[in-house]
């Protein structure tokens, strides 16, 4: 099947190096600490952050620092056919500890000892890159609801379908088969956080590969650091002198 | 609009938006420095500058972790979060819920990132005699404060390990009773030299915890200084008990007025609209905004309506526009 | 029915709800009238990969999400004996052509923060299904041809954790789901394999405008003293004497409402602890054990806070289902959500 079209155009008529459309929105969920919308293309995700708050387990709680939970969920209606997701699943569960362990590395979590802080994350509509949108989401969740972060973590995934390195693939792209390289960096200390791939790649093309996606976190990066200074202002301006 | 999903019509809109930008446009002039989390916080490095809460180093340069605005005093920079949980300072007036009768101390729940303690030592008898605590007295931890009771007290300090110490000593603090609880976010209220008012006009108690707590209850008298009178505490039982010294169940007897409870209602959508806009909540503005609510006629359910929501904004306004003029 | 706890009131609090509640007239904590609902924002069509999908806020936070999707199915040999035995007096309807199965609709709910199997989530889904099972309509309107079915999935996903007992919101979003729902347009003809027409703008709605039945919804009535409320806020229902869901469709023809289903919720008042009166505290030197304890049993000293005991009275109920019918409520709340459907 043909991806990238002899005129170099893809299926969705994107050229190889273009992202999907990004867009993100703060406070989706009212009644949580923080919470926010994030969408790439069709793939359209909801943050919610309760937190830091009191642990509600006794035993978990860890003395010097904040422990952070992280549950992750499809929607049944997310994808093209309806499917059943049972919450406990494998896939939620590795989705779920790979978002918390790269939000775990970000949040300054010493600052917030015997806390806990949440981070449920639900995706509303599946069209590829769900686990970027997560964590893009699960960043702007985290900023809105003022907890301490070293860096904005930032996400974005990169391919290679007929020998072009591809940028953001969505689910037809992602489920032709070829390699699918996840990374997550921390932007301005320009520092890896997450980095998945499955499928096999020659070295110098994952290189390549590797720089796109992390080109792609960068302009995410942009987009998510202008959504939260246009919030912050609107704040502040409303609360007044 | 986080709070209330309200549905303006077109004209509304149009109105809102307006007033929006006005206030954009007289806090503008302040210049007030935000900042995102990771960006570059300007400093005169020669000054050497104390880094303070929200701010971290790397590569030399100060970067901010929170999103906020930048606050520079003397020699400290450090950024102010506008959303986030409760951030205590010692002094601190708050108004808290009880979750939990620990050994000894109260657990109170304050929007912070773990459970306030009050300690029983730090909480006045309901005999009002200073003496040791005893055993008995523990056993009747809840006769003082039970589950889910709302209590306001003041904050004591913060121990090394985090966690949060309140003090409920004087006669002004204790159990809150009558009244409704309200929740705003904590940036909204300030930190001024009095939380407790008393608005005699409604009859009402209007407490402004600084952690984002609001109680609008009955007013309740405070009984003057029953620590120094320990000798005549046997000549006060024999006069009729005054109101505080009844716990609030007996106090049931006596209900609230028809008209008390309507302004409690009042004074709670005033506090509610002023949250839902996002504007700083002090007593002043609160009784404005009811008492405007009051003058045009608006019925209390309307309070929470699209057309006062876009007349508050309008009346913001002004009211900061007046005082930028005067002040 | 499923527990409803966690109701962080005090007992001086829920007295002086009670009390408010119960005067005449009733003062709610936010000075709306008993009929009053809160507002709300509604929107549909959300999902595009979905036959039909939608959104409602409630004005305190809670929020949920509703996707409904379509998926044929092979009907089992029953079907076929059951059409041969002609029909059953169902509802006239020009569309009936036999027999639905309870087992087409199926209903999921996703509560974040609780297991699938947790009982909130399970009797929210049984509650709201069986209103839309109640009256036959909607599973006749799956009905293909003897051979082929189609199965509705309904998933409902609340966005927030559940404050108030979620199952209006759960209701009236899966009522505004349904009513923009679109079947793919049938092209085949009797018994055979279904063919459809690959036209999504062809698609046929599943309740269509002229159709005389719309989906039924579940609202919540709480009932203190002699007031009822609708649209009870958490606080509400902490103090509630009695709570009720009465689920209620719209004739098209006649604009006369129907009841399809009432129940009764146990109030989360009963959860909660009575206030004590001073003089029954242990300790305190004027009582004595014995003397307090049968003061308690007495239920003495009335003026304190007590958690409801006893059901309802036959004639509360009789007044509220009438006011229900009767009020302009439900029609106001059906009119709006038919114009968010545009």
């Amino acid at each position: 099947m043909e991806y990238v079209s002899p005129e170099g155009l893809r299926l969705d008529g994107r050229r190889p190096m273009e992202m999907r459309q990004i867009r993100g929105e703060i406070g989706a969920v009212a009644k949580a600490d923080g919470s926010a919308v994030f969408e790439m293309g069709n793939t359209k995700v909801i943050a919610a952050v309760y937190g830091p708050r009191e642990v509600q387990n006794r035993s978990q709680q860890i003395s010097d620092q904040a422990l952070v939970r992280c549950e992750y969920s499809m929607a049944n209606f997310s994808t093209g056919d309806r499917m059943r997701r049972p919450k406990g699943d494998r896939r939620s569960t590795e989705i779920s500890l790979v978002i918390r362990q790269t939000m775990e590395a970000c949040i300054m979590t010493h600052l917030m000892p015997r806390s806990q802080i949440d981070i449920f994350v639900q995706v509303l509509q599946a069209d590829g890159g769900t686990r970027s949108a997560c964590i893009n989401a699960a960043t702007l969740a985290l900023a809105d609801a003022g907890i301490p972060m070293r860096d904005l973590v930032t996400s974005c995934s990169a391919g290679y379908l007929n020998s072009t390195p591809l940028l953001d693939l969505n689910y037809v792209e992602d489920s032709a088969g070829g390699p699918d390289v996840t990374v997550g960096i921390l932007a301005k200390m320009d520092k890896v956080t997450l980095l998945q791939m499955d499928a096999k790649l020659p070295m110098d093309i994952f290189e390549n590969v590797m720089q796109l996606a992390t080109e792609g976190c960068k302009a995410v990066a942009q987009c998510i650091q202008e959504v939260l200074l246009e919030n912050s202002k609107k704040l502040e301006y409303q609360r007044g002198p | 609009m986080r709070d209330l999903r309200l549905s303006l019509n077109q004209t509304q809109k149009v109105r809102l938006e307006a007033a929006l930008e006005e206030l954009q446009e007289l806090s503008s002039s302040a210049a007030s420095a935000i900042v995102t989390v990771a960006e570059t916080i300007p400093v005169n490095h020669e000054d050497g500058v104390l880094k303070g809460h929200g701010t971290t180093e790397l590569n030399g340069e100060v970067v901010a972790t929170l999103c906020g605005v930048v606050e520079r005093v003397n020699k400290l920079v450090y950024v102010r979060a506008l959303r986030a949980r409760y951030k205590p300072e010692v002094g601190d007036i708050i108004v808290g819920r009880v979750v939990e009768i620990a050994p000894k101390r109260w657990r109170i729940e304050i929007n912070f990132s773990q459970d306030a303690i009050l300690m029983l030592s730090a909480m006045n008898l309901p005999d009002g005699i200073q003496r040791r605590r005893t055993a008995v007295d523990e056993l009747n931890m809840r006769s003082i404060f039970g589950e889910n009771d709302v209590v306001s007290a003041e904050v004591r300090g913060l121990q090394h390990d985090g966690s949060l110490q309140l003090q409920a000593r004087s006669q002004k603090y204790g159990k809150l009773e009558r009244g409704q609880l309200i929740t705003v976010s904590p940036y909204l209220v300030k930190r001024r030299k009095q939380h407790f008012h008393h608005l005699e006009q409604y009859g009402i108690d209007l407490v402004l915890g600084c952690n984002g707590f609001i109680w609008v209850g009955e007013h309740v008298e405070a009984q003057e200084n029953a620590m120094t009178e320990d000798q005549e505490s046997e000549t006060e039982e024999n006069k009729k008990p005054n109101k505080k010294s009844m716990t609030l169940e007996e106090q049931e007897r006596t209900y609230t007025p028809f008209q008390t409870r309507q302004n409690i209602c009042r004074i709670a959508n005033a506090v509610r609209v002023l949250s839902a806009l996002g504007f700083c909540l002090t007593v002043e503005v609160i009784i404005d905004t009811a008492e405007a609510s009051a003058s045009l006629n608006i019925d209390i359910k309307d309070m929470l309506g699209a057309e006062f929501y876009v007349l508050t904004a309008e009346r913001e306004v002004q009211r900061r526009k007046s005082i930028k003029k005067g002040g | 029915m499923a527990p409803y706890t966690n109701i962080p009131l005090s007992p001086a609090e829920l007295s002086y709800l009670h009390t408010s509640l119960s005067s005449t007239p009733a003062i709610r904590p936010d000075g709306r009238r008993p009929t009053d609902f809160r507002t709300l924002t509604a929107e549909s069509d959300i999902l595009p990969s979905a036959n039909g999908s939608a959104r409602i806020c409630f004005a305190d936070g809670t929020e949920a999400v509703v996707g409904v999707k379509a998926e044929i199915e092979k009907s089992s040999k029953s079907i076929v004996r059951h059409v041969a035995h002609g029909e059953d007096g169902q509802e006239h309807s020009d569309e009936s052509k036999g027999h639905g199965e309870d087992a087409w609709l199926q209903i999921s709910v996703d509560v974040p923060g609780l297991r699938d199997d947790d009982a909130l989530p399970v009797f929210l889904a049984a509650m709201v299904s069986e209103a839309l099972l109640a009256d036959g309509e909607l599973k006749n309107r799956l009905y293909i041809n003897s051979r082929f079915h189609w199965r509705l999935y309904v998933d409902v996903l609340l966005l927030s954790p559940p404050l108030s007992y979620p199952l209006p919101l759960l209701s009236l979003t899966i009522h505004l789901a349904l009513l923009n729902t679109r079947l793919p347009a049938l092209v085949s003809q009797g018994d055979e394999d279904p063919l459809f027409n690959d036209d999504w703008a062809a698609a046929t709605p599943l309740y269509p405008h002229h159709n005389n039945k719309n989906p039924p919804i579940t609202l919540l009535v709480m009932a203190v003293g002699g007031n009822a409320f609708y649209d009870p806020s958490r606080e509400e229902l902490a103090v509630a004497d009695a709570v009720l869901a009465i689920s209620v469709t719209r004739l098209q023809s006649s604009s006369s409402l129907q009841i399809v289903s009432i129940r009764t919720v146990d109030p989360p008042s009963r959860l909660t602890a009575s206030g004590v009166p001073k003089d029954l505290i242990a300790g305190n030197a004027s009582a004595n054990a014995m003397e307090a304890r049968v003061r308690r049993e007495k239920d003495e000293g009335m003026a304190v806070w007590r958690p409801p005991r006893g059901g309802l009275k036959r004639a509360l109920i009789a007044q509220i289902t009438k006011n229900v019918l009767s009020d302009g409520v439900v029609n106001d709340i059906l009119d709006a959500l038919v114009k968010v459907n545009g």
